[in-house]
């Protein structure tokens, strides 16, 4: 299984599953395998080679190892340069400007290690980036950093900010059981409440999507950072019949552009190999 | 003594048997009701008569809950149940897993099932 998250682009070996997902941290786990713990983030400053592997191994609770170059020939063919020691593993992205810090709970077997190094990549925050998990896949545009991730058996629930402005993204399922016998735009007065109520349009767009908007309030409009007042809103609902979900993608705050606005939600699917 | 608690193997194995104490009916639409006699506390049930037949609660479920009830047969395990939801609703699988074991595990707190 394939999984990008937060600009990083890992391989899960097949019997492994994602348990935690977080700002910088994936934790894998599986029957009879070590736990796999990824800490990731943009370089700061140029990893010293010679004195920070020494502050990494201390706070991995490591600090009788070295993290030596690793001479393997695979190694030679990643996106960057590779150190080893017995339980963690570091690359250092040369184009991306990246580190990524690998901790096994125990010795990894030799083709695991291998699996998830080689299928390391990674993408720096000021672009776009993908993200990919367990059955959803999208894009956020540059700069958007993830503030909550909540996946929850029927609700999959994910914040992006970027400075006042704000991106949601919803999965809800099943939804034929959510639907039940409505339809789409009765169902978004339902899902959204009061709010629905007290200046939400809820456009239909054929049988499979209604796009959703409030217009900013007069006193948004003149004082926008007036505490209390509620942000325009933006978005769009989608029920995938195929995939048996409801997709809602919600912007609020100052307005994007509509060529980003409209890539994200192109891009907003559900991965293709869990469709049924 | 409370028993160890079940790693996740041992729990996706195991396999619900509804408790002979429950009494099911459907509503118009297809959904099961159940009635079960409630759970009392071992000190509270220990002032009551014997021969006093405890009384009784109603549980609906939803759509959903009612099908994983209709395939609860006393054969089908956690895990069986799960991969019956995923390929039924198109679920992740890990997240048919959750929304499975949490159901049993809500049913086995009022008593209704008990796992083999």
């Amino acid at each position: 299984m394939l999984l990008i998250w937060d600009g990083l682009q890992v391989q899960i070996p097949r019997t492994m599953e994602p348990v935690i997902l977080d700002r910088g941290f994936i934790r894998l786990v599986g029957p009879e395998l070590p736990t796999v713990e990824l800490r990731f983030a943009p370089e700061k400053r140029p990893f010293d080679p010679h004195k920070d592997p020494r502050r990494i191994l201390r706070a991995a609770e490591l600090s009788g190892q070295t993290l030596d170059p690793c001479g393997e020939p695979w190694a030679q063919r990643l996106p960057g340069n590779l150190y080893t020691s017995d339980r963690l593993s570091l690359l250092q992205f040369r184009d991306s400007r990246g580190l990524v810090a690998i901790l096994f709970s125990a010795p990894p077997p030799p083709n695991m290690a291998q699996t998830i190094l080689t299928s390391l990549h990674w993408v720096s925050p000021r672009t776009w980036r993908r993200w990919c998990c367990y059955d959803i896949t999208f894009e956020t545009p540059p700069d958007y950093a993830l503030d909550k991730a909540v996946f929850r058996p029927g609700r999959f629930h994910l914040t992006f900010t970027h400075g006042p402005g704000k991106l949601i993204f919803d999965r809800l399922a099943p939804a034929n059981v959510l639907l039940d016998h409505t339809n789409l735009v009765a169902w978004c007065r339902q899902y959204l409440g009061d709010g629905a109520d007290s200046g939400t349009t809820i456009v239909s767009v054929g049988d499979t999507e209604v796009d959703v908007f409030t217009k900013p309030s007069y006193f948004y409009r003149t004082l926008p950072w007036l505490p209390g007042l509620h942000p325009p809103l933006r978005g769009k609902i989608r029920h995938v019949v195929e995939g048996n979900k409801i997709l809602v993608v919600t912007e609020q705050g100052p307005e994007m552009t509509a060529a980003t606005y409209h890539r994200i939600l192109t891009s907003y699917a559900i991965t293709p190999s869990l469709q049924s | 003594m409370q028993s160890p608690p079940l790693s996740k193997a041992e729990a996706l194995n195991a396999v619900p048997v509804p408790s002979a104490d429950i009494r099911l009916h459907s509503n118009p639409q297809g959904l099961v009701r159940i009635r079960y006699p409630i759970n009392l506390k071992p000190w509270l049930a220990r002032f009551l008569p014997e021969k006093m037949s405890l009384p009784m609660r109603t549980l609906e479920l939803d759509s959903m809950g009612s099908f994983v009830w209709n395939h609860i047969d006393g054969k089908n395990s956690v895990q069986k149940l799960a991969e019956i939801v995923t390929g039924h609703y198109a679920c992740h699988p890990s997240e048919a897993e959750h929304a499975v074991a949490t159901f049993i595990r809500q049913l086995g707190r009022r008593g209704i099932l008990g796992l083999h």
